[in-house]
C-alpha cells in the first residue's frame, strides 16, 4: 500500500514538529481542564450557588424571607447589622441587602427595595438563578402575608423536572471535551495538514512524487490519509484523556461513536487537504487555517452552548462540519443515542468531506 | 540615528510589499471578536440580546385553565422571548425536543385544571433537553415560578375553586345569583388583599453589578471582550515581526548589516523599533475596527496614547525576549504561540480573570495581557487617567524590563556569534 | 612577530586566532592583500575560512591578533574600517520583498550614501552587473544567477576599496559565473583589493593573483599560483583509481626515485613525479606488483594537486 507510506511520512513529519507535541498532546488537556473547570468541572449541578444576605433588621418577615431563600438549595450566609462584611475568595460573589424598615414597609403595603450586588466574578447563570430565587422568596413571603401563610407544603402545583435521555448534560467537562475534540481536530488538519502541503509544494517534493511510480490517485489518497492520521491521533488523545483523566462517559454506542468520529476525521482531512491547495505559502496556509478553524469551532458550538446563539445563526452554523460533529456527540453522549440516531450526521459529514476532497483533487497541482 | 531610521524604514517597506502575514495575524482576533458579536451581540448577555427560550408545550388536559396557560405564551411580551411549539402527545413532544433542538418540554397533565380548581395537588412536568445546558435551566426556573404563581392563585381561590370549576367547566350555577355574588365578593376581597402585595410585588430587587459601564450608561459586552482580543492579536503580530530577526540571520542580511558601519546595538535597536512600529500600526487598526464595527469609544486621546505607547513597548519587549531565548524561527513560533495562548487564557482574553482561582489570578498579574486588557477595557468603558492610571505603571515596568532584557540577551548572542 | 601597520595596505590579517569552546577554529593566520590584488583564500569545509572572513568583516572579535583595514583595526575603529570594505556573503543576503533598486538604495544608505550620490551609485552598479533593465523588479522573482549578481552589486554599491567575496559564484550557471568574474576582475583593475574564497579551484587559478591554502585553522601555503604549483614539483601528477591501500602505495613510492604519494583514500590515489622517467617507473611498478588499477590518468600539476599534497583531501571533501 504505497499511499500508506505517504500517510506514514506525513504523520511522522507532523509529529517531528516540536510545536505539534504541545498542540496535539498537551494543549488539549490544558484547554479541557481550564475551560471545563471554569464551567463547573465534572458535576456542576453539585455546586450550590452562594448568596450573602445582609440583614439590616431582625424582624419576623426578614427571618421568614431568609428561610424561603434557604429552602431553595442556596448556600446562604447571613451578615447581621453591625457584623463585619466577610471578604476573600470563599465569600459568595453576590449579596442581597434586606433594609431596615423591611417589615414595616410590608405591613403598610409600601414599596421596599432589596439591593442585589454582584461582583465581577459572578457568573451570569448564577445571577439568573439568584434573581429567580429572590423572586420566588418574595412571592412566597407576600402571598403568605396576604393569605395567612404560604409554605411549600401548601403548594397545590408542583413541578417534576427531569432530563430526557437521563444522560450527562453538556456542561463542565461534558461541554469542553466534545467541543475541544471537534476544534482541535480541525486545527490540526487545517494548520499542520495544509501547511505541510504548501511546504512540500515549495520544496519540490510534490513534483518529485509526481515523477515517482505513484499514480495521482495514490498520491492524493496518501495525502488524505496522512491528514486523517494526524486527525486520528488528535481524536485518540481526546478519547484517552476523556476516559482516563476526566472519566467521561462517551455514551452507549461505541459503534455510533466510531462512525461519527471516522466520518468527521475524513471530512476534516479533506478540508485540510483543500486548505493546503488554496495558498502558496505555508504561513498563509496555517494562518488562514487557524482563523477558519476558530470560526467553524466557535459557531459550531465548540466554545459555548449553541442554544445561546440567535436561531438564524444556529441554523446557519450547520454549513460547517463542526456543528454536525458537536451535535452528533451530544446525541450520543447526552441523549444516549445509537448508530441510527447519528446516521444523518455521518452522511452529512461524509458528503462535506467528499465535496471538499473533490475540490481539493481538482485544485491540487503536482507539476 | 539616520541609519537606524533607514533600517526601520526598510522593514516597514518590506511589510508593505508583503502584508499578508500582517493581516493574517490580525484576522484571528478580529474573526473571534466578530464571531462573538454575531453570537451574543455587542451587549453580550444583556436583556435585549437574551437568547430565545424554545419550549415544547404538551397540553394533555385541554381544559379552559390549561388553555389559558398555553395562551399566555402567545402574548406579545412572552412571544419575543419564547418560541413555543405545541405537540399533541408526550412522544411527539420528545421528538420535537430532540430533533428541532428545543430547550424543554412542559407537559400539562390530564385533569390539571380540575385538580387546580378542586383544591387537589397536581404537578406540571418539565422534560429538559440533555444536549443543552443553559436554556433548559432557564426553562426550569420559569416553570418553578409558574408553579408558584399557580399555587398562590389556587390559594387565593381557596374553597371557591369547586364552585368556579362548576361555573367554568360545567356551566352550572349561573342562575344562583346570590351564590354567585357572594363568591365574587369573597374572591374580590382575597384578590384585592393579595394584589396590594403581589401585583406587582411591593418588594423589588434592584441590581448593582460591578461591571463597568460605557459612556452611554449601558454595558457594552464588547468593551470587555475586544480588548483581550486586541492584546492577543498584538502579541501574535509582534512575535511574527520579531521572527524576522532570525529570518534575516538565516538569509545572511543580518550578517551583512553587522559587517557594515552599524554597530550590533544599532541593528538590534532598529529591529525592535520596526517591530514596535508594526505593532503600533496593528493597534491603531484594531482600535479603529473596535470603534467602527463594535461601537467602542476609546476615551480621551492622552490616556489612550499613553496606554497604547506602553502596551506597544511591553509587547515588543516580550517578543524580543522570546526571540533572544530561541535558536530557530520554528522554536520561536512554537514557544511564542504557546505562551501567547496561555497568557491570553489566564490574562482574561476569553473569560473574566475575576472568576479564575486565586493562584491563577496571581499568575495573571505577570502577563502583559492582564494589564493591557485592563487598561484598554478601562478606556473602552469611558475611563480616563484615573481609571487607567493603576495599570500604566505595570505596563511601563514590563515594557522597560522586557525590552531591556531582550536587547541585552540579543546583544550577548551577537557577541557569542550565534546571532 | 611584529608587523608594520601600513595605512595604504587594504588588508592586513595578523596572526588571528579564534576558538569555539575548546575547538580552535583559526590558529594564527597571517596574510596581506594589496591594492589591485585578487587574493584567494582556499580550504575545505571546516578549514576555518568562514571564521577568518567573520573576523575580517568584524563579526567576530579575534582572541588574539589583529585585522587592519587600511591601517585601522577592525575592532577599534569600526566605522572607518567598515565603510571602506564591501562584503559579499555566500548567502544571497537580499530582501526578496524589495526590488533590486530598493535593495541597493537601502544598503547604500546603510553605508552613508544619500541624495544624488546614492542615485548615481545605484545606477552605476546596476549597469556593472547587467541588471539595469530589471531594477524595479522584485528580487523574489529573480533566478539564482540574477540574485548572485545583485548580491555582488550590494557589496559594491558604496564603492569600497576592499571587497570580501565569500563564494560569490556558488550554484550558478557558467554564463552568470563569467559575468561575475568579469566584474571582480574589473574591480581589481580599478585598484580595489579583493579577498576571494571559492570551492572552484579552476576559478581561483583563473582570477587570483595570490592564494592562501588553509586547513584545520592554519595557513598551509601562500603564494602565486605558479609558486604553489612548484610545491608539488614541475613533473606530472598520476591519479589512479582501484583497489589500493595507503600502506602499499606509500611503500611503493618510497622504493621509486622521484615519486611521492600525494593522497590515498576511498579507492583513489594521487602521485607526483619529478619527470617522465619517474612517471614511467611508477606505472610499471603498479602493473608489475599486480595492483588492481581500474583507471589511470596523467595530468599537469594544478591547484588540486597542491591541495591534495597539503591537506590530503580534495577541496570539496
Amino acid at each position: 500500500m504505497r499511499p500508506l507510506t505517504l500517510a506514514r511520512g506525513d504523520l511522522r513529519l507532523t509529529m517531528r514538529d516540536r510545536s505539534s507535541i504541545f498542540w496535539i498532546f498537551i494543549a488539549p488537556f490544558i484547554w479541557v481542564y481550564f475551560f471545563g473547570f471554569l464551567a463547573g468541572g465534572g458535576d456542576p449541578s453539585a455546586t450550590r450557588i452562594g448568596l450573602t444576605v445582609i440583614q439590616q433588621e431582625s424582624t419576623e418577615p426578614a427571618e421568614r424571607f431568609i428561610e424561603h431563600l434557604r429552602a431553595q438549595n442556596f448556600d446562604i450566609r447571613v451578615v447581621k447589622s453591625g457584623e463585619p462584611m466577610p471578604s476573600g475568595d470563599s465569600v459568595p460573589p453576590r449579596s442581597v441587602t434586606i433594609p431596615a424598615g423591611f417589615a414595616d414597609a410590608i405591613a403598610n403595603r409600601l414599596k421596599v427595595q432589596l439591593d442585589l450586588h454582584e461582583e465581577e466574578r459572578a457568573s451570569p447563570e448564577g445571577t439568573l438563578a439568584v434573581r429567580v430565587a429572590l423572586h420566588k422568596a418574595i412571592v412566597r413571603l407576600l402571598a403568605g402575608e396576604a393569605l395567612g401563610g404560604f409554605d411549600p407544603a401548601d403548594d397545590r402545583v408542583g413541578l417534576i423536572s427531569s432530563w430526557a435521555g437521563g444522560r450527562k448534560i453538556p456542561t463542565g467537562y461534558y461541554q469542553t471535551i466534545p467541543g475541544n475534540l471537534v476544534m482541535f481536530v480541525l486545527l490540526s488538519t487545517m494548520t499542520y495538514g495544509s501547511a505541510l502541503l504548501a511546504i512540500e509544494r515549495r520544496n519540490g517534493i510534490l513534483r518529485r512524487l509526481a515523477a515517482s511510480p505513484l499514480t495521482r490517485t495514490e498520491i492524493l489518497a496518501g495525502k488524505l490519509m496522512g491528514r486523517g492520521a494526524v486527525a486520528s491521533v488528535q481524536v485518540g488523545v481526546f478519547l484517552l484523556i476523556g476516559l482516563t483523566l476526566f472519566r467521561i462517559d462517551w455514551g452507549r454506542s461505541p459503534g455510533g461513536l466510531a462512525a461519527l468520529l471516522l466520518t468527521y476525521i475524513l471530512c476534516s482531512a479533506a478540508i485540510g487537504l483543500l486548505s493546503g491547495t488554496l495558498f502558496e505559502s505555508p504561513q498563509a496556509s496555517a494562518g488562514i487555517g487557524v482563523t477558519l478553524s476558530l470560526i467553524m469551532a466557535g459557531l459550531g458550538g465548540c466554545w459555548w452552548p449553541s442554544e445561546v446563539m440567535p436561531a438564524w445563526l444556529r441554523t446557519a452554523s450547520y454549513v460547517f462540519p463542526a456543528a454536525w460533529a458537536v451535535n452528533g456527540l451530544h446525541q450520543l453522549v447526552s441523549w444516549g443515542g445509537s448508530l441510527k440516531d447519528i446516521l444523518p450526521h455521518c452522511a452529512v459529514l461524509a458528503l462535506m468531506g467528499l465535496a471538499a476532497g473533490a475540490v481539493a483533487v481538482r485544485r491540487l497541482r503536482l507539476d | 540615528m539616520r541609519r537606524i531610521l533607514v533600517l526601520v524604514l526598510k522593514d516597514l517597506r518590506r511589510r508593505l510589499a508583503d502584508p499578508a502575514g500582517f493581516f493574517l495575524n490580525l484576522s484571528i482576533p478580529l474573526a473571534m471578536a466578530g464571531m462573538m458579536a454575531l453570537a451574543f451581540g455587542n451587549s453580550g448577555g444583556g436583556e435585549q440580546n437574551a437568547p430565545q427560550l424554545r419550549l415544547v408545550l404538551v397540553d394533555l388536559d385541554e381544559s379552559p385553565i390549561s388553555g389559558m396557560l398555553a395562551g399566555a405564551s402567545q402574548n406579545p411580551r412572552a412571544a419575543g422571548r419564547m418560541a413555543v411549539r405545541r405537540a399533541a402527545t408526550r412522544e411527539e413532544g420528545l421528538d420535537v425536543l430532540r430533533d428541532e433542538e428545543f430547550a424543554a418540554m412542559l407537559v400539562i397533565p390530564r385533569g390539571f385544571g380540575q385538580a387546580l380548581l378542586g383544591s387537589e395537588r397536581t404537578e406540571l412536568e418539565l422534560v429538559k433537553n440533555p444536549s443543552e445546558n443553559i436554556m433548559p435551566v432557564v426553562a426550569q426556573q420559569g416553570a418553578e415560578v409558574l408553579a408558584l404563581y399557580l399555587s398562590a392563585g389556587a390559594r387565593v381561590l381557596g374553597d371557591e375553586g369547586p364552585r368556579l370549576q362548576k361555573l367554568l367547566v360545567d356551566g352550572a350555577g349561573w342562575n344562583d345569583a346570590a351564590g354567585l355574588g357572594s363568591m365574587i365578593a369573597t374572591l374580590y376581597d382575597r384578590v384585592d388583599a393579595a394584589g396590594n402585595l403581589l401585583f406587582p410585588p411591593i418588594i423589588e430587587v434592584t441590581e448593582q453589578a460591578e461591571t463597568k459601564q460605557d459612556a452611554g450608561g449601558g454595558f457594552n459586552w464588547m468593551s470587555w471582550m475586544f480588548p483581550g482580543m486586541v492584546v492577543m492579536g498584538l502579541l501574535f503580530t509582534s512575535l511574527t515581526q520579531m521572527r524576522d530577526l532570525l529570518r534575516e540571520r538565516d538569509a545572511g542580511t543580518l550578517r551583512r548589516q553587522l559587517a557594515s558601519p552599524l554597530g550590533a546595538g544599532q541593528v538590534i535597536l532598529a529591529k525592535v523599533l520596526s517591530v514596535a512600529a508594526v505593532v503600533a500600526i496593528a493597534l491603531v487598526l484594531l482600535l479603529t475596527v473596535g470603534s467602527l464595527a463594535f461601537g467602542l469609544a476609546w476615551g480621551a486621546p492622552a490616556p489612550l496614547i499613553a496606554t497604547s505607547a506602553l502596551l506597544v513597548l511591553a509587547i515588543t519587549g516580550f517578543s524580543a525576549m522570546v526571540f533572544a531565548l530561541v535558536r530557530t524561527e520554528r522554536q520561536g513560533d512554537a514557544f511564542g504561540g504557546v505562551l501567547t495562548m496561555l497568557m491570553s487564557m489566564v490574562g482574561g482574553a476569553f473569560i473574566p480573570p475575576q472568576i479564575l482561582p486565586e493562584w491563577l489570578r496571581g499568575v495573571s498579574c505577570f502577563t502583559v495581557n492582564h494589564w493591557g486588557h485592563e487598561a484598554l477595557r478601562a478606556l473602552a468603558t469611558g475611563g480616563g487617567w484615573a481609571q487607567v492610571g493603576a495599570y500604566l505603571p505595570a505596563l511601563a515596568i514590563m515594557g522597560v524590563v522586557f525590552t531591556g532584557l531582550g536587547m541585552t540577551l540579543l546583544g550577548r548572542r551577537h557577541l557569542r556569534g550565534t546571532l | 612577530m611584529t608587523t608594520k601597520v601600513r595605512v595604504d595596505t587594504p588588508l592586513q590579517v595578523l596572526d588571528v586566532r579564534y576558538s569555539y569552546g575548546r575547538t580552535r577554529a583559526v590558529d594564527g593566520i597571517r596574510f596581506e592583500v594589496g591594492r589591485g590584488e585578487i587574493f584567494g583564500l582556499l580550504g575545505p569545509n571546516g578549514a576555518g575560512k568562514t571564521t577568518t572572513i567573520s573576523m575580517i568583516s568584524g563579526l567576530l572579535p579575534p582572541e588574539s591578533g589583529q585585522v587592519l583595514v587600511f591601517g585601522h583595526d577592525i575592532a577599534d575603529s569600526r566605522g572607518g574600517a567598515r565603510t571602506r570594505m564591501g562584503m559579499v556573503p555566500q548567502d544571497i543576503a537580499l530582501y526578496e520583498e524589495l526590488s533590486a533598486a530598493e535593495n541597493l538604495r537601502f544598503w547604500g544608505q546603510v553605508y552613508g550614501l544619500s541624495g544624488p550620490n546614492l542615485k548615481r551609485a545605484v545606477e552605476s552598479v546596476l549597469d556593472q552587473v547587467g541588471l539595469a533593465e530589471r531594477a524595479g523588479e522584485r528580487v523574489g522573482r529573480f533566478s539564482g544567477g540574477l540574485k548572485r549578481r545583485l548580491n555582488l552589486a550590494v557589496g559594491l554599491v558604496h564603492g569600497p576599496d576592499l571587497l570580501l567575496l565569500d563564494e560569490p559564484t556558488v550554484g550558478i550557471d557558467p554564463q552568470a559565473r563569467l559575468r561575475i568574474l568579469d566584474v571582480v576582475k574589473a574591480q581589481a583593475a580599478a585598484g580595489r583589493a579583493v579577498l576571494y574564497t571559492s570551492h572552484y579551484l579552476e576559478e581561483a587559478e583563473q582570477i587570483c593573483d595570490r592564494l592562501a591554502i588553509v586547513d584545520h585553522g592554519r595557513l598551509l601555503a601562500i603564494g602565486t599560483v605558479s609558486e604553489l604549483r612548484r610545491l608539488v614539483g614541475e613533473g606530472p601528477i598520476i591519479n589512479i583509481r582501484g583497489e589500493v591501500t595507503s600502506e602499499r602505495l606509500t611503500a611503493m613510492a618510497g622504493r621509486l626515485e622521484g615519486v611521492a604519494l600525494l593522497s590515498c583514500a576511498d579507492g583513489a590515489a594521487s602521485f607526483s613525479a619529478t619527470d617522465a622517467t619517474a612517471c614511467s617507473s611508477l606505472v610499471r611498478e603498479l602493473f608489475q606488483t599486480g595492483a588492481h588499477v581500474e583507471d589511470l590518468r596523467v595530468a599537469e600539476p594544478n591547484l588540486q594537486s597542491v591541495f591534495l599534497k597539503l591537506t590530503g583531501r580534495e577541496l570539496r571533501d
